[in-house]
């Protein structure tokens, strides 16, 4: 029998109101629910401290789950545990000296631990929320992701509810601690005294409040100037690490390590889905060196002829014709961590970037690099993108690759400069050897065509060899690797069918580069946008056609197409539509409305809402104008019943209802006794009740409240006293 | 219904404001237990005063029995006490060649058991028996106290050494269980200035005659309930059987104390009639002591005020007719 089957009309619930302890209770808990929020906040940060950080949410959960645990550690704890924590954060920032955001960071963590863990009070309670806010701005500041907007929307109800509990409990001069029985706490006892207590007008009131801060903090977003925060605050940048596939120097299987991963890694908004190539191969980085199975950019290219190094907010570029240009913007997105290689199939007209940029331009390579790898999402705008299989090749590039053979090297070490170094095989004698057999197996000697040469090699590699990603091979120390598996193995991955391809090419005269970025990606078709995860990581080969001077596209890892380089196969695009891709497609309007949102935005939006304003002022004067003539029209017209009829009856249901209302009582006593309620409470009882309820609610203290309860709950009365009762409630009501 | 109309409950009220105002001339500024001890006393109840020494039990039982013209009388429970201590016992008359019942000191009014917690089991019954029945039987022949009957036992809450906790079934015999609680500065201070160390030295005199207080007791069981405050009473109860805290829930002995508690609170306000906050006043001193926490805590006091918080917030959960 649950207590609301008895809840009738003759009946209120009392205000329930929750014990002091019960408070403190509440506070303790959701403290330690906001130190569990900030904790997951912060993992998000790439820092390197996730073990602490592992800690403090293992701490926490524990101490929201069972709370009397952590009452149990002796008070003796906390007056060693300060000093210790402190000389912990000093050690810390010494030993970390010039990073500081992850000391930073460490301290914010132990110093949540410690606030959790340890008794508090009022004060205390609100140094727990400023920290708490403190990790969830810092994270999201530094991490500008989709997580943030969530961890915030759940932190701000929680520290508010947090700090109307603190107000609550704040007495002013009576400080005394509350001591809480943890030993007899429960779970489920406390979670019926809340849900007694939460009432509808509170959780109205409640959901009222959370909606304020929500649009007044959309609001100031979209009013606050924007500012590049990095360029105010230079010490709050977090970089990290690019994937070793994606560096300057990669060794074999670490492309194909990428891979593994099912991130997305860059999503796009294109133009038009036909806009986009049936296999784009995303190019990030070209390494020109080989040597002992790793790629790398020879160090002349890394220098400044060919390396310009530059800050600037767009890029022009005066390669593509203007006939050809429609002005169509593409928006990548690119995730944190991956490389400071912007990924870019082609040629284009111009490049933009949110804020001024570091840049670092390759032209000779067509290629672009930030001056660090961010660690949140870095977006760029690119107008009339090309997908080129044909680079066009520099002055430089034409003239040094007259020679099919690079120059003698001035000793052992030394690396050539670059367009050589796509000649050089950098291989011992028995290496170059194996090389030149193949080569004349497939090719003979004759044939020096670049596009049959490079067919030819990829369909005696597509014969030969399988893809997978786990190579086999007599891994020999002596050998070199690439060699040794076009001896040996029988299957391999991307970067062992490009290296392979680039070796043969090198040895047959013929330049050849590597190429790693991205090939392929999917469609989400709910936003609409192109999405590229880590697994299409992918390596493939650049060889230079002297014929048209320009470098061509190879991709020699089987089941990407034909191995006629120039023959694009029209494949299918993959669609994504699943609950994943959903969630993909909240992310990416994060991207476009909140981290993209920039002045430009901002006017226009402010120009969108006055045009709408304006719009919508003409529209009501219309209608109002519209009004007004009805009226008129109605007024001046002569009457007769059909037009009157409306009204007529709108006069008579009104009066109906009003009737209705003012004999609700005799109703409702008719159809109470014609139902027989099991709970009968006769009328003049009830009548006595609810005058009582209205008394009581107004408040009023007079014989009169005794007489009603007489009524109420005493016996009978005759029938002309209670009237005269009732008579006199009602005008002490008045 | 037409016989409740006779109650006069202006007159009870007068009789009660008497009595009460006697006894708060001694035991100044603990307006809750006195009124409590009176609405014990017109329920025809027994009461259980759990608390310190020294904070003023005795003087209580003892103004009571004297604004009431009663007798009145005081038995220490010790540890070497035997059932004919209390009831009484009967010797052999040599002059009458007979045996002749003298009659112990349960024989009175007003009967003050002090620290019924250190006697044994076994006397503790003795006296629990006349508590229930109002009558005691010794050697076949059936003696019956005289009206009205009321023991006032006590007990210290915190001094467990070598004593005899009352069994549950023996705490249900008991109508209300109360405490005294430290007085507050001023009244304290009055205390100082008065200063009687006895009780014997108290001058309170009879303001109540004892047919009086039985009239009113009579009074008390025609006090009227409406059928929704019944229903209130019994939600009540069974709430206490649902709470998952308790070890178990209130028995019907303890609905039926807790209605004749109510009815006494409504008729020492003067009313003929129970409403809910009669109920809701008497909740606590009748059902405290009849409910056991399902895990039990080390310390009573703790236990104490633990079981009173579930009880508060029992009533109010328990929706109240208005």
């Amino acid at each position: 029998m649950g207590s609301a089957v008895y809840l009738f009309m003759s009946m209120g619930r009392k205000q329930v109101r929750l014990s002091l302890g019960e408070l403190h209770e509440v506070k303790q808990l959701m403290g330690v629910l906001l130190a569990i929020l900030s904790f997951w906040s912060l993992a998000a940060l790439d820092i390197g401290s996730q073990s602490i950080l592992l800690m403090g949410g293992a701490v926490a959960t524990v101490a929201f789950c069972f709370p009397r645990w952590v009452a149990r550690i002796p008070a003796l704890v906390w007056r060693w545990a300060g000093p210790m924590i402190l000389l912990f954060i000093g050690i810390d920032f010494m030993l970390h000296m010039p990073a500081f955001i992850p000391p930073l960071v460490r301290m914010v963590v132990l110093l949540l631990i410690y606030r959790i863990l340890a008794p508090r009070n009022l004060r205390e309670d609100k140094q727990l929320i400023l920290l708490c806010l403190f990790c969830v701005v810092i994270s999201g500041v530094l991490t500008v992701s989709l997580l943030f907007a969530f961890q915030i929307l759940i932190f701000a109800p929680l520290a508010m509810a947090l700090l109307f509990v603190i107000c609550i409990l704040d007495r002013g001069k009576d400080v005394t601690p509350c001591l809480i029985d943890w030993e007899h706490f429960e779970w489920s006892q406390l979670i019926r005294r809340v849900w007694c207590v939460l009432d509808f007008r509170m959780v109205v009131l409640c959901a009222a409040m959370f909606l304020l801060v929500v649009t007044v903090s959309s609001l100031l977003f979209i009013l606050t100037p924007r500012f590049d925060m990095h360029r105010a605050i230079p010490f709050m940048e977090l970089n990290s690490k690019a994937r070793s596939g994606f560096s300057e120097e990669v060794a074999l299987g670490e492309v194909s390590e990428i891979q593994e991963d099912n991130r997305v890694a860059l999503r796009i908004d294109v133009p038009a889905l036909d806009a986009v190539s049936a296999m784009p191969y995303w190019r990030m980085l070209v390494l020109d060196e080989y040597e002992g199975g790793r790629f790398r950019v020879s160090p002349s290219l890394r220098t400044k002829p060919f390396r310009l190094f530059q800050e600037s907010r767009e890029l022009r570029s005066p390669v593509i014709p203007l006939l050809q240009r429609s002005g169509a913007l593409w928006t990548f997105y690119m995730e944190g961590g991956i490389s400071r290689y912007l990924p870019l199939p082609g040629d284009y007209v111009g490049l933009r970037f949110q804020k001024f940029q570091a840049i670092e331009l390759i032209p000779d390579l067509h290629v672009l690099a930030l001056d660090s790898v961010g660690q949140n999402v870095f977006s760029y705008q690119v107008e009339d993108l090309q997908f080129n299989l044909r680079f066009a090749a520099s002055d430089e590039e034409r003239d040094a690759l007259l020679e099919p053979s690079p120059p003698e090297r001035v000793d052992e070490y030394a690396s050539l400069p670059y367009p050589f170094t796509t000649l050089d095989l950098n291989l011992r004698q028995d290496s170059i050897e194996v090389l030149e057999e193949i080569n004349r197996n497939i090719v003979g000697e004759a044939d020096r065509d670049v596009l049959a040469y490079s067919r030819a090699v990829t369909d005696y590699l597509w014969e030969q060899f399988a893809y997978s990603l786990r190579p086999d091979m007599d891994y020999r120390f002596d050998r070199d690797p690439v060699v040794s598996w076009l001896e040996t193995g029988s299957q391999g991955h991307c970067e062992l069918f490009a290296g392979a391809f680039i070796l043969l090419a090198r040895q047959a005269g013929f330049p050849a580069r590597m190429v790693v970025g991205y090939a392929g990606g999917t469609w989400n078709t709910l936003e609409n946008y192109f999405v590229v995860r880590n697994r299409d990581a992918h390596a493939w080969v650049e060889i230079y056609d002297a014929a048209t001077q320009s470098w061509l596209r190879v991709d020699p890892t089987p089941g990407r197409g034909s191995s006629d380089p120039e023959l694009i196969v029209q494949g299918s695009m993959v669609l994504e539509s699943g609950w994943a891709a959903w969630i993909d497609s909240l992310r990416i309007q994060w991207y476009r409305r909140i981290v993209n949102f920039e002045q430009r935005d901002q006017v226009e939006l402010a120009l969108n809402l006055k045009d709408t304003l304006r719009a919508y002022m003409t529209a009501i004067k219309q209608v109002l104008r519209e009004w007004g003539a009805a009226i008129q029209m109605w007024f001046t017209r002569p009457l007769n019943l059909g037009s009157m009829l409306p009204i007529i009856l709108i006069i008579v249901v009104g009066a109906a209802v009003y009737g209705l209302w003012r004999m609700r009582d005799l109703l409702w006593g008719l159809l109470f006794r014609m139902l027989r309620r099991p709970f009968k409470l006769d009328p003049v009882r009830r009548r006595a009740s609810r005058l009582l309820k209205l008394l009581k609610a107004a408040g009023i203290q007079s014989q009169v409240v005794a007489d009603l309860e007489a009524i109420r709950f005493g016996p009978e009365q005759s029938l002309s006293e209670v009237k005269a009762v009732f008579a006199r409630a009602r005008r002490a009501l008045k | 219904m037409s016989d409740t109309t006779v109650i006069p409950a202006p007159r009870a009220l007068e009789t009660v404001d008497r009595l009460r105002a006697n006894i708060e001339r001694t035991i100044r500024g603990k307006t809750i237990a006195v009124d409590r001890t009176i609405i014990c006393l017109l329920a025809g109840g027994h009461l259980l005063i759990e608390d310190l020494p020294g904070l003023g039990k005795t003087t209580l039982a003892y103004c009571l029995a004297r604004s009431i013209d009663c007798s009145f009388s005081r038995i220490q429970f010790t540890s070497d006490m035997l059932p004919s201590d209390i009831i009484g016992v009967s010797i052999y008359d040599e002059k009458s060649k007979d045996f002749q019942f003298k009659r112990g000191p349960i024989f009175a009014n007003i009967v003050l058991a002090d620290e019924i917690n250190r006697t044994t089991p076994k006397t503790q019954s003795s006296l629990l028996e006349v508590m229930g029945r109002g009558k005691l039987s010794v050697d076949g022949q059936t003696y019956t106290v005289p009206p009205p009957f009321m023991v006032i036992a006590t007990q210290n809450p915190v001094d467990y050494e070598g004593t005899f906790p009352l069994p549950e079934s023996q705490m249900d015999r008991f109508l209300m269980r109360m405490e005294m609680g430290y007085p507050d500065f001023e009244y304290e201070l009055d205390i100082l200035k008065g200063g009687h160390l006895h009780y014997d030295h108290l001058e309170a005199t009879p303001v109540v005659s004892r047919k009086d207080i039985i009239e009113l007791q009579q009074y008390t069981r025609q006090v009227y309930i409406e059928d929704t405050i019944a229903e209130y009473m019994v939600r009540l109860v069974t709430a206490t059987r649902q709470e998952p805290a308790f070890r178990s829930g209130v028995s019907p002995r303890g609905t039926l104390s807790l209605k004749v508690a109510a009815q006494a609170a409504a008729l020492s306000q003067g009313r003929a009639f129970v409403l809910p906050t009669d109920v809701q006043d008497v909740l606590q001193p009748v059902f405290a002591h009849r409910l056991a926490l399902r895990k039990s805590m080390s310390d009573p006091l703790e236990e104490r005020r633990s079981i009173e918080g579930l009880l508060t917030q029992l009533s109010e959960r328990v929706a109240e007719p208005v």
